[in-house]
């Protein structure tokens, strides 16, 4: 408390409350629940000659460490004008090693999943708030004020021979009993080092690189053909990669609130609105299933009909290796041929991945508390108030986001890792509102 | 007394701690088995089981690439199928499966290794791998031999070239039949349960292995690795071939688990129609080779023209087909013409046998055409080609022919029904051995006999003979729904309007680097690929 510390510091009409802090922490954690250390054979019944056994698709890592998060803080607390204003900043650092996830694993190890330490995960990021109040009369208050938090993590290191794993774990946990999730969908979260961890990685199409030597980074291409989409220049169609790329975190980098909050007499107004930026999200299911059926409303953007490819390009026939820019060749077929196929669009993951910031007016709430004078008459009942509020009140998403509210996800809880996916089986999006009386006897 | 009583409650006392340790140890897992007590002959069962539904799922694929099944009308989807452009995420079934079950045979090989008491259930999962890595190659080409299923020892594992898995495959089948020939007397031996293909006949067993290994010589002779493959022509087992189906029953039963093939093409245990029986018809392409003159659409609806045929087979179509001659069929992604409906339950008992047939692994007939191919060759092993020509369709109508239990249907008589067939195409090639004069035409028969012969029960291998011999003879020119099975809708640029294999699944190149970029289903076919 430096205001404490430095009387001189307090001897002015400016500063009320000034407090320096730093701290330095160590916190151990273990994330692996009970009986998970042996590989497990599951029962196969039903035939007649009896009972058989299969051996389960989860590895174990037989060098499994604890959780440790080793972290630094410094901040300060501040009060001003007598306390018209105040805020508090604070910088962290983390470094989390032994941190145990279930990672997806390439089918040709045999197995699938993988029960291992991710190696270290290191966080850095900035929280900071500050309110004013600009009226402090008789019946009225009014504070304004918002917080902003920065966030950026990064897979630092990963165990030997790992580059890349899947992490959602809610993917053939075979010998979970009871799972009821998808077996079947494909992996798009994954943790990959020097990436921050949740990256979406999907297919994208096939696309005029910046070299035609990427090895040596010799013969770049023309600046205005690189990225774009290379399309046949017979029939239009463009074609997939065939490596998928991180194309997104699924962690918002910045958080901010801004809320206000009014007090008259006995009526206090309070909002909140919110944003968060810089992050993506991956509509793969909703979408594909929506581009099959032509539902979608991207499938109807060139009204079913023949179209050029936007921002495609196709190699010259007469100088191959090299791009033309392509305005006037139109894929065969814009209909289903098009929108339906895996090969030229709904294969194309990258076609489902968005840019999910928004921002939200989250909620807004109306109190009346009852007076006194009106309580006290009531025997018994010490005090009382009636609110009406309503919640998620609207939406303003990026324009690439054609699809649902980001916060919604099919995940069943938050460690299946795979906040940002969302599915067709999800509840919607709601807004609500209530009224609540209350009375304190 | 006093000292009994202190003696007693510390005794007491330290057993409850030890129960409580017992009961607290969070590392022992109560709820499931583990490496502990599961035996290999506790898995050879399921590994065979296994391995029926990978057959399942390679013969479905198989059978929609070379036209014994389409899609009928009123079925979205398809679109790869119609083009043969596969993307990473078509047919994942056939890597991700394989894989999954092999990991249940590396265990066996491994266990094996470190326990001569195991000695011939290692031997039968060694065969179950080759028969497993001989669909993935023939499928996806390079593939991850040697360094695959290995767990967290390689989470990465290198691919190995397709023509290295063949001579590696051989290598693996010799190996099998050393074990099945000269395990130890301690060895345990196997039991009708515990063996569910030969119920314990060692015999059988190296037969069995030979039948894989001819099948391998026969598709890599002529391609680089030809001089491995007329080494190993000498190197089969005196115990020779098998020339009877060649069966897994794990146990099949009409309450609990069926026959898998059963369960696509029939019903589920509980009843239902299996999709495939509700909407999946024979392509017209197919019924040439059953009637001279193919009544091509929709009968019922009205909707047919009779287009011309190749050979005359009234038998065979109909033991296959109901309603046959007038089964409707048509031509896959054609939609000029309304798409017919199908009758349900289109396949007729012949292969929908019951829900506890067993599950043929290797055809007679197949054993019977691959002898005959070998012997044009010059690898006379078991009599002229001729002879196991006749005798491979011969065991195709046997095999048509026989009931669930095994037994031939009242009237049956296969060698009879040759003969009737061989007379009424007396002037085919296709049919008539005798009218077969150069190489080109007798092998062309023996393929085209072949495809007949596996028409829905053995897909992948005519989708592998196709791509390797180009028979049967299809002709694209208009893409006529009686003259090829290429789909109406193909986008692929080769002359065949075909693809050439599967693309690798995206999971398997996001999370492998050492995935081989091999283009598209268009491009870079397998080694053994003469088209």
């Amino acid at each position: 408390m430096l205001t404490d510390a430095f009387a001189s510091l307090k001897e002015n009409s400016v500063l009320d409350l000034l407090k320096a802090r730093f701290a330095l922490s160590k916190t151990g954690n273990v994330n692996i629940k009970p009986y998970q250390l042996d590989p497990t054979f599951q029962s196969v019944t039903g035939y007649s000659s009896g009972t058989f056994y299969r051996k389960s698709d989860r590895l174990i890592s037989e060098s499994l460490l604890p959780e440790i998060t080793n972290g630094w803080e410094v901040g300060t607390d501040f009060r001003l004008f007598g306390g018209r204003i105040d805020g508090q900043i604070n910088y962290y650092q983390t470094a989390t090693t032994g941190q145990a996830i279930l990672a997806t694993v390439a089918r040709s190890s045999g197995y699938n999943q993988y029960l291992i330490n991710v190696g270290k995960v290191t966080n850095n990021g900035i929280e900071a708030n500050l309110h004013f109040t600009p009226i402090r009369t008789g019946d009225w208050q009014v504070t304004l004020g918002g917080n902003y938090t920065y966030n950026k993590n990064l897979l630092a290191e990963m165990p030997k021979g790992m580059e890349r794993v899947g992490i959602r774990t809610d993917i053939n946990p075979a010998g979970e009993v009871g799972f009821t999730g998808s077996t079947t969908t494909a992996e798009y979260i994954f943790a990959m080092v020097g990436y921050e961890v949740n990256q979406i990685v999907a297919l994208d199409y096939k696309r005029v690189p910046e070299y035609k030597d990427m090895e040596n980074k010799k013969d770049p291409y023309p600046k205005d053909l690189v990225g774009k989409v290379i399309v046949n220049p017979v029939t239009g169609y463009p074609s997939q990669a065939t490596e998928a790329k991180p194309v997104g975190n699924t962690t918002p980098r910045h958080r901010m609130g801004l809320d206000l909050k009014v007090n008259w007499k006995n009526f206090t107004l309070t909002s909140l609105f919110e944003y968060r930026g810089n992050f993506y999200a991956c509509a793969q299911q909703s979408g594909t299933n929506l581009d099959f059926a032509g539902a979608s409303a991207r499938s109807a953007y060139y009204n079913r009909d023949r179209f050029v490819f936007p921002n495609s390009v196709y190699e010259d026939p007469a100088n191959p290796g090299a791009y033309l820019q392509n305005t006037n060749i139109t894929i065969s077929d814009g209909g289903a041929g098009f929108w339906a196929m895996a090969a030229y669009n709904r294969g194309v993951v990258a076609n489902y991945v968005y840019r999910a910031d928004y921002w939200k007016w989250r909620e807004i709430a109306l109190v009346y508390t009852l007076p006194r004078s009106v309580v006290g008459k009531i025997p018994g009942i010490a005090g009382g108030s009636i609110a009406l509020q309503g919640r998620n009140l609207f939406l303003w998403t990026a324009k690439a986001n054609e699809y649902t509210d980001p916060d919604y996800s099919q995940t069943r809880n938050a460690a299946d890792n795979e906040t940002g996916v969302s599915s067709l089986y999800q509840a919607p999006p709601t807004r609500s509102f209530g009224a609540t009386v209350s009375l304190t006897f | 007394m006093k000292k009994y009583i202190l003696s007693l409650s510390i005794a007491l006392l330290g057993a409850s701690f030890f129960a409580c340790n017992d009961q607290l140890d969070i590392n022992r897992n109560p709820n499931s088995a583990t490496g502990a007590v599961v035996t290999p002959d506790l898995m050879l069962t399921t590994i065979f089981a296994d391995l029926a539904e990978d057959i399942n799922t390679y013969n479905k694929y198989g059978s929609l690439m070379v036209g014994y099944q389409f899609p009928g009308d009123g079925i979205s989807g398809f679109g790869d199928l119609y083009t043969y452009n596969f993307p990473s995420s078509s047919y994942n079934p056939n890597w991700n499966d394989c894989f999954s079950h092999l990991r249940n045979i590396q265990t066996v090989i491994d266990d094996a290794e470190a326990d001569d008491k195991y000695a011939y259930f290692g031997a039968a999962a060694r065969v179950a791998k080759v028969y497993t890595f001989q669909l993935l190659v023939d499928e996806y080409g390079d593939v991850p031999y040697t360094e695959g299923v290995r767990g967290s020892n390689n989470i990465t594992p290198a691919y190995d070239k397709d023509y290295d898995v063949y001579k590696k495959m051989i290598g693996e089948l010799n190996t099998a039949i050393d074990a099945f020939r000269s395990a130890g007397v301690n060895a345990l031996k196997f039991t009708s349960v515990t063996d569910p293909v030969f119920a314990g006949d060692l015999t059988k067993w190296i037969q069995f292995c030979n039948n894989l290994k001819l099948r391998l010589l026969v598709r890599a002779a002529g391609t680089q690795i030809d001089d491995a493959v007329q080494a190993a022509y000498a190197s089969f087992a005196a115990e020779g071939f098998l020339k009877e189906d060649i069966a897994i029953n794990p146990g099949y039963n009409a309450a609990n688990k069926q026959n898998p093939f059963y369960n696509d093409y029939h019903s589920n245990t509980a009843g239902s129609r299996a999709s495939y029986a509700s909407y999946y018809l024979p392509t017209t392409f197919l019924m040439t080779f059953y009637r001279k003159e193919v009544i091509s659409g929709d009968v019922k609806d009205n909707v047919y023209e009779t287009l011309e045929g190749k050979l005359t087979d009234d038998r065979r179509g109909a033991l296959l087909y109901r309603d046959y001659p007038a089964t409707p069929n048509f031509q896959l992604g054609n939609e000029g013409i309304a798409r017919p409906y199908t009758p349900q339950y289109v396949w007729l008992e012949s292969v929908c046998k019951g829900r506890n047939q067993k599950f043929v692994a290797f055809y007679a007939f197949e054993t019977h055409f691959l002898l005959a191919e070998a012997a044009l060759t010059g690898h006379e092993l078991d009599g002229d080609w001729k002879n196991h020509f006749r005798k491979g369709i011969e065991a195709s109508f046997r095999y048509l022919e026989t009931n669930v239990n095994g037994a031939l249907t009242d009237g049956a008589n296969p060698a009879e029904d040759t003969e009737t067939y061989i007379k009424n195409n007396e002037d085919s090639y296709l049919v008539n051995p005798d009218k077969a004069t150069t190489r080109d035409q007798i092998l062309e028969a023996i393929i085209t006999q072949m495809y007949i012969a596996s028409n829905v029960i053995n897909g992948h291998e005519a989708w592998s003979n196709f791509r390797r011999t180009g028979y049967p003879t299809i002709d694209n020119t208009g893409r006529l729904p009686n003259k090829t099975f290429v789909s109406y809708l193909s986008a692929s640029p080769r002359e065949d309007l075909l693809s050439v294999r599967l693309v690798y699944p995206q999971n398997e190149i996001n999370l492998n680097d050492n995935v081989p970029d091999i283009g598209s289903s268009y491009t870079n076919p397998i080694f053994w690929d003469n088209n």
